[in-house]
């Protein structure tokens, strides 16, 4: 856990997922911030593209289903606990929710948090949300 | 700035000062950006006057910092609510109970102090996850295991406290029943040990429970008596090797005595794991199928014929479900039995618990794996975590959208009523609960199987949802104590609830005129005279507050 007070703004300004015609990409991340890594839940074809996309930026990528829970426990939080870096993702709600609370520990906020047009992508069951989560920036 | 009621800003600025020079600036939290990371994310008041909110907020890195804190609180009168992590979502998260309060954050008190093998046991400082306890066990090759709730990402002492379950052998997962000593800070700030903990250089805190004399460790669990900052735990030995038997019968009335052989195999240690009882012909999955449909998308529709016979059941017509299962070779009821120990003796175990079964006409049996531990990775992906004390987030996909769950929910509040131990009770609450369902406007289940997770009583674990339309969350708030009237009328109580509901529910356990309540508002003028600690919490109320409600 670091401080949080001492951080009052975010520090990956750049940092994007962005929403378009149904897809989404990530861009940006120019400020400073590395970006560790992306989540995309691998049930869902519009998750699988933005991973492909992201993956071509070269940018790690890690597939999920539904459970956020070793990719948490295994990768982030042991690189959270030596410092806060950025990942993005399109995943459900839940991974979403849980890391956002996690990452609250870590001096993370999550700075995007956009819902993503399944229906656009003919994927009826659960709606998707394109995030970032990012390190605060020292005032 | 919020202010807590009946405090002055001057005062409030002066604790908070002092405050500051106790943990250092870096760790005291006034803004609304910050104090807003303690509000509970699913409650039921959520964006409404009521919600229940901090003012701010402190997190110690020692227990001289929290007895600090607390002399400070005393001085200005100011209430505390101390959070080990403050994930104990559905029971009330992080938010006090009373609005006002400072949230006591304990989560960089987060020291694993101890742990033996040899004993089977740890001693854990507050901010210690489940996770955490597992990475370090893991980490160090320990031949233990952690019985872990699900979800796995709060505090040991926060759920043991609350009285929270796992499901693992009967004697860890009850996890307050699994504590063996504590360390409290109390209202006053002085420092108490129970147990052998008393007893100055003590060798056997985490082995001998009840030290000497009234063995008060239980007043500290769901009250505002004290802020535990270390605990001790038996951890349960790694086992050999795990299997799971399952029992499948044909009839309705069966289950009458199916409950009765299970509590029987139960009470005389014939088996240890968790029991779970499911109905293919009802379609009440198990819990482990049911935690692990969550990642599925794509289930399957139910057989339309067999939608019918589930209503035509609900007016009392079973014989027709009952032979759909002949023809379908489904079972009206399933109970898993999981064994934990070594490999021969566990086969034998279940042999027994077959003979015992036998007595039921028709009863069939499926042998599950047998798992030799630890889990091979690719094992790990075929069962429930928690059964192998592995911490998971995987509850979370609980109010996702699905073919059963069309509208996805924010959250949810948990209604956890404990009923007797038997078929019959079963099938009362279920016409209880359906009909206040029905009178109330909530979504009506058919039918309800409860949980095993208490050894000699069962529980019903009923999620209403918390959504962000206010109108939904009030009409679901009213059910919710409408409902605990109507199961105490029946002689059912909550087992745990969340702040929104803790009066309601102390209200309920009111034989003799409230003597429970009232002796624990004797306790509490006692040894909290300025009523600074957790005011309100599982309906404990200092005199000043019970005098002004």
């Amino acid at each position: 856990m670091i401080d949080r007070r001492t951080f009052v703004q975010y520090g990956v300004t750049g940092l994007v997922v962005t929403l378009a015609a149904g897809s989404c990409k990530l861009s940006g991340g120019g400020t400073g911030a590395e970006t560790h890594l992306a989540l995309f839940d691998r049930r869902f074809a519009a998750a699988r593209k933005f991973a492909q996309t992201t993956q071509a930026q070269g940018i790690s990528i890690r597939a999920i289903t539904g459970d956020v829970t070793w990719v948490w426990f295994n990768e982030l939080h042991p690189l959270w606990k030596r410092r806060p870096v950025a990942i993005a993702g399109l995943t459900t709600y839940a991974p979403l929710f849980c890391l956002e609370r996690l990452a609250w520990d870590h001096g993370m906020r999550v700075i995007q948090r956009d819902p993503h047009d399944i229906r656009a992508t003919n994927e009826p069951d659960q709606p998707l949300y394109a995030w970032v989560i990012a390190p605060a920036r020292s005032a | 700035m919020k202010i807590p009621p009946g405090i002055s800003q001057g005062d409030f600025s002066a604790a908070l000062d002092k405050f500051t020079q106790a943990v250092g600036r870096d760790w005291v939290f006034t803004s609304d950006e910050d104090v807003a990371l303690y509000r509970d994310a699913f409650s039921p008041f959520m964006g409404e006057p009521e919600e229940r909110t901090a003012s701010a907020a402190v997190a110690p890195d020692t227990v001289e910092q929290v007895q600090q804190i607390v002399r400070i609180a005393n001085q200005y009168k100011v209430p505390l609510y101390p959070i080990s992590t403050g994930r104990n979502l559905g029971y009330g998260g992080s938010a006090p109970a009373y609005s006002g309060c400072v949230v006591i954050d304990l989560k960089r008190m987060n020291r694993i102090l101890e742990v033996s093998e040899d004993n089977a046991s740890c001693v854990v400082e507050p901010g210690v996850s489940y996770f955490d306890l597992y990475r370090h066990i893991q980490e160090r090759n320990l031949k233990v295991w952690v019985d872990v709730p699900d979800p796995g990402w709060g505090s040991l002492i926060g759920n043991a406290l609350d009285r929270g379950g796992g499901y693992t052998r009967a004697q860890f997962r009850n996890h307050f029943d699994a504590h063996c000593g504590l360390e409290i800070v109390l209202p006053n700030g002085e420092l108490l040990r129970t147990g052998m903990g008393a007893l100055p250089g003590a060798k056997t805190w985490q082995q001998y429970k009840s030290g000497y004399g009234p063995w008060i460790d239980g007043m500290f669990s769901q009250s505002n008596f004290g802020i535990v900052t270390k605990m001790g735990f038996w951890l349960m030995p790694e086992p050999e090797a795990y299997l799971a038997g399952t029992v499948l019968t044909g009839k309705r009335d069966d289950l009458h005595q199916l409950v009765k052989i299970l509590n029987y195999l139960e009470n005389s240690g014939a088996f240890g794991g968790m029991p779970d009882l499911g109905s293919p012909l009802l379609g009440i999955q198990t819990i482990e199928e049911y935690a692990r449909s969550m990642e599925d998308t794509s289930q399957p529709p139910t057989d339309p014929e067999l939608e019918k016979l589930r209503d035509r059941s609900e007016t009392g017509d079973h014989a027709a479900l009952e032979e759909y299962g002949r023809r379908k070779s489904m079972a009206y009821w399933t109970c898993k039995l999981p064994f934990y120990g070594p490999a021969k003796a566990i086969a034998a175990q279940w042999d027994y618990c077959k003979e015992k079964f036998s007595a039921l006409h028709g009863v069939k049996f499926v042998d599950g794996p047998l798992y030799r531990l630890p889990l091979t990775a690719e094992q790990r992906q075929q069962v429930h975590w928690p059964q192998f004390g592995i911490p998971t987030l995987n509850m979370f996909s609980i109010g996702a959208r699905s073919r059963s769950n069309p509208e996805p929910t924010h959250g949810h509040m948990w209604f956890s009523p404990i009923i007797p131990r038997t078929a019959d009770a079963i099938f009362e609450a279920n016409k209880v609960f359906a009909a206040a369902a029905r009178e109330f406007d909530l979504p009506v289940l058919r039918f309800s199987l409860p949980s095993c997770y208490w050894e000699r009583a069962f529980i019903f674990i009923f999620g209403f949802p918390v959504t962000t339309d206010p109108g939904v969350n009030k009409k679901n708030r009213t059910a919710f104590y409408k409902l605990i009237d109507i199961a105490a009328q029946h002689g059912w109580g909550e087992y745990r609830t969340a702040p929104a509901f803790q009066d309601a529910v102390m209200n309920a356990y009111s034989f003799n005129n409230h003597a429970l309540r009232r002796f624990h508002e004797t306790v509490k003028d006692a040894i909290d005279p300025n009523g600074i600690l957790s005011p309100g919490r599982y309906g404990i109320w200092p005199r000043h507050l019970r005098q002004a409600s």
